[in-house]
């Protein structure tokens, strides 16, 4: 499995959505700081959207922040992103729709903590799944 | 994101999740049936499908999902 190109291609805008990664950002010469929540990230275009303090949506080049937010953005921001949208989608009845109506059924999905499968449940009903099957082997 | 394992072994699906820390819900083999995907089982894999909440194939195969994802996502922003 390709897993860097599953993640690029798994990246989703998650605008409007719940609180994810609320960091202090600083620029790249370091002369800039502002806080931010990671809100969608574009290997294609290269650019970051943060939503800033004040409630406004910001995208602007990944090459304009500072290193170690780049390594952030590198190692985590898909992470999160793909995380936070697993259990995020519109608001409406896990039960009204097809996919979800069935993943919303207890003891169906699992998910990784530490070095074992949990429970996890569906909350929301996304308007897509990238179904992804696959095996170790 | 769903990830649909197709181990028959769980523990061999765990430590490959756990090595990749794996942050997507996942479907273990033994509840593909009750998740309905088992409409959806690929001849081969590795499959990519993007779904519609609805069970529509909206894309089948990496290059067409992926594109399609970023198209979406782009319509999104």
């Amino acid at each position: 499995m390709n897993l860097k190109i599953l993640l690029f291609a798994a990246s989703l805008a998650l605008v409007g959505q719940g609180p994810l990664a609320a960091r202090t950002w600083t620029s790249a010469d370091g002369s800039q700081t502002f806080e931010g929540e990671l809100r969608a990230l574009s290997e294609r275009t290269k650019t970051v959207t943060v939503l800033m303090e004040g409630g406004k949506l910001r995208t602007f080049a990944i090459s304009l922040l500072s290193e170690t937010d780049r390594n952030f953005l590198k190692t985590e921001g898909h992470k999160i992103l793909l995380a936070a949208s697993a259990g995020e989608g519109a608001d409406d009845n896990l039960q009204d729709h097809k996919i979800s109506k069935n993943l919303a059924k207890e003891g169906i999905l699992s998910k990784i903590e530490g070095e074992s499968f949990a429970g996890h449940k569906l909350t929301k009903t996304p308007d897509y799944y990238i179904v992804y099957f696959s095996a170790s082997w | 994101m769903i990830h649909v394992s197709l181990d028959r072994d769980k523990k061999a699906a765990e430590t490959w999740a756990a090595k990749e820390a794996f942050p997507w819900p996942t479907v273990m083999m033994d509840k593909i049936k009750a998740s309905g995907f088992e409409d959806y089982m690929p001849r081969a894999v590795p499959n990519y499908k993007l779904l519609s909440k609805d069970g529509k194939i909206v894309a089948e195969g990496k290059a067409e999902v992926f594109a399609k994802a970023t198209e979406l996502t782009k319509e999104e922003t």
